[in-house]
């Protein structure tokens, strides 16, 4: 990239694969998680907030450290959070950069060096981690809830002038580009230089694998989804909480664990199994979930189950009980009111969270990595394999893709959010 | 008797006591009967009771001497052949007005819904609304679909839960003149829920005045 720009830097002061390298691009590309969380908690604070504290006499610096930071304080934790435990979910950037993480170490002790035990306990502490992040965001929130209900009149973002309006606007510039357009560009322009070679039957076959594998995942995520939010609508009991909260779990835990979880949970139940194959077919392999797909949607599903079940559950919470009720009043049973009245009213949050889903599994690396079945590609796992041999131009076409699905998708979410405004 | 609810008695599950006691009455064929009494008196729950949306821990309810729910028998809201209409009246939002009313109707082919749907909405008015959504139209007028959807399927018991409450002082008088033609041409026995004296004297033939749960008297809207 340096030398596209034509700009030469001695490697000795910017290596960028090295460990500052990954966190230069972690800070790019995770910024947006703490970015929108604060703003959109923000925009429903009160403006009264600050109107009060300039009247008693207070200057902009003072507001932002006494009133903003600490209203902010849960909105702002929440998101660093979310980064935390996407970084340590991540094994690509690692991988590619270089650098030892828990992640990749997992990957190295089981694959290369066969040492289930070491993974184990590998596993074992980076989930220490996660708890420890987990139970420090709760800790540092404390008990103090600010929720204001005065939605009177909601804060009005301040324009800013001249000096400090340009800053603005370069700094958030700076890291759409690093996070986003830079990184595009230079996609495009490899794709350009490689798609001879890498265009084929078998990448038509690549796209397709990851279509249809992130697709299934998908629906079965989406109907698990809206079998227990509507389970919790209609009974709310400490059970149904109690499953309302476990689907949220598998989102906290970084793939490389899942992967773990999921291999030894269905090698044991192949062998489980081993009397109903046999009846079937007498010369079965000892591994029949474990050598198919069904082993990486089962993953697919625990892990972004969360994704799916909170858009969908928010659907739930708006839309309420009384058009049910409404319906069983005018004489319809639970199935007719379902697909009548429940299912065309939830129709955008089922859209949203389907579109959330499969974009999320589509990028989805490590899990894939590990629970594919034997020569089984995605985009993802081309890419990475080509990013891993040396090979990083061919990657971008399949990379591309994956952009462009994204994009279609937040462009849905943006149409659909439009027409709730209605 | 036409209704018969005996020794009704609900608490909700996680509430820590009970929200109606012992709660009894009859009601006669085409009676227009009112439930009176303070916000968080119980009055919803009554009616949500009777049309199925909650299960008594004790008591019966018989509708046409039929059963309904005892400690033995639970007919499920949608066959229990009793209509309500909602304090916010829950109009699909997904569906016109017409397509809100057809919604309830059951065992007739399409010209005879046709005719069923027209046949209500000039009973409320409502003549040239059939093609709006709801948020088309007006509180009085979305209360209005919500009372001709209910009386489509012609059920023999009708609920309404604060049927005023939305609407502001002018328009209460006129829509209560308007609702009371309606059930006097249809001659449907109705119970009704309001917190407001006016509504109760207005419309009721027997008003029941209920207090945390507990019927205090029954009196004849004449003596109220
Ligand atoms: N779903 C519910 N869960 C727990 N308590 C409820 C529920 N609905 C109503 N209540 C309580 O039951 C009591 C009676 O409520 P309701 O029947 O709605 O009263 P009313 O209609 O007379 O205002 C109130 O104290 C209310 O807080
Ligand atoms: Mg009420």
């Amino acid at each position: 990239m340096r030398n596209d720009l034509g700009i030469q830097v001695s490697p000795k002061y910017f290596d960028i694969m090295s460990i500052y390298g990954a966190v230069f691009i972690f800070t790019m590309v995770l910024f947006p998680y703490v970015y929108m969380i604060t703003r959109v908690f923000l925009e429903k604070q009160s403006a009264s907030l600050i109107e009060n504290a300039k009247l008693l006499g207070k200057n902009s610096f003072e507001i932002f450290v006494y009133v903003i930071l600490p209203i902010s304080r849960g909105a702002i934790l929440g998101g660093a959070t979310l980064v935390s435990l996407e970084v340590l979910n991540d094994y690509g950037v690692a991988a590619h950069f270089g650098v030892q993480t828990f992640s990749t170490a997992i990957f190295k002790t089981w694959f290369a060096m066969g040492d289930i035990d070491s993974a184990l306990k590998l596993a074992a502490i980076l989930m220490f981690s996660v708890f420890g992040i987990v139970l420090l965001e709760k800790i540092l929130r404390g008990k103090k809830k600010y929720n204001f209900t005065s939605k009177v009149r909601p804060i009005v973002r301040k324009q800013l002038k001249g000096t400090l309006a340009s800053l603005a606007v370069f700094i958030c510039f700076i890291f759409f580009s690093f996070g986003f357009i830079i990184p595009t560009l230079q996609l495009l322009h490899w794709s350009v230089l490689t798609y001879k070679k890498t265009l084929n039957i078998y990448f038509i076959q690549l796209m397709f694998n990851s279509v249809w594998v992130a697709f299934v995942a998908t629906l079965l995520i989406i109907m698990i989804s809206i079998v227990i939010a509507n389970f919790c609508r209609m009974e709310g009991t400490w059970f149904s909480k109690l499953t309302s909260k476990l689907t949220l779990v598998g989102y906290s835990i970084p793939g490389a664990v899942i992967a773990i979880g999921v291999i030894l949970f269905i090698i044991q139940l192949d062998h489980k199994l081993q009397w109903l194959y046999k009846m079937i077919d007498p010369d079965s392999i000892t591994l029949v979930l474990g050598t198919s797909i069904i082993m990486l949607l089962f993953a697919y599903v625990i892990r972004f189950l969360a994704v799916g079940y909170q858009a969908v559950e928010s659907g739930f919470e708006k839309v309420g009980k009384k058009f049910f009720e409404a319906s069983r009043m005018l004489g319809k049973n639970v199935t007719q009111t379902f697909f009548q009245v429940d299912f065309p009213m939830l129709k955008p949050a089922i859209i949203s969270g389907f579109a959330l889903t499969f974009v999320d599994i589509m990028k989805e690396l490590p899990l894939t990595l590990i629970l594919r079945p034997y020569n089984f590609n995605t985009l993802a796992t081309k890419s990475y394999e080509y990013a891993n041999n040396e090979m990083i131009h061919e990657a971008s076409i399949a990379s591309l893709i994956i952009i462009l699905v994204s994009l279609c998708a937040i462009y849905l979410l943006y149409i659909l959010g439009d027409k709730e405004k209605v | 008797m036409f209704i018969e609810i005996e020794d009704l008695c609900f608490r909700y599950p996680n509430a820590p006591k009970a929200v109606i006691q012992d709660f009894s009455v009859t009601i006669e064929h085409g009676e227009v009967i009112c439930i009176l009494g303070e916000s968080g008196g119980g009055k919803s729950t009554v009616l949500r009771l009777v049309a199925g949306l909650e299960i008594p821990s004790k008591g019966r309810i018989k509708i046409n001497e039929i059963t309904m729910v005892d400690q033995s028998v639970f007919v499920p809201p949608e066959k229990r052949g009793v209509g309500m209409v909602f304090q916010d009246y829950a109009l699909f939002p997904h569906m016109t007005v017409s397509e809100n009313i057809r919604f309830g109707l059951k065992k007739m082919n399409n010209k005879e819904k046709d005719f069923r749907i027209n046949q209500m909405l000039d009973l409320v008015n409502l003549g040239d609304y059939g093609k709006r959504y709801p948020y088309e139209l007006s509180g009085g007028q979305q209360q209005r679909v919500a009372i001709a959807r209910t009386l489509a399927p012609k059920p023999s018991l009708l609920l309404l839960d604060e049927p005023f409450s939305n609407l502001d002082t002018e328009l209460r008088s006129k829509i209560r003149e308007e609702i009371n033609i309606i059930l006097k041409q249809t001659s449907i026995t109705v119970i009704f829920v309001t917190h407001d004296k006016e509504d109760a004297k207005a419309m009721a033939d027997r008003i029941v005045i209920l207090k945390e749960g507990k019927i205090v008297e029954i009196v004849d809207s004449i003596l109220f």
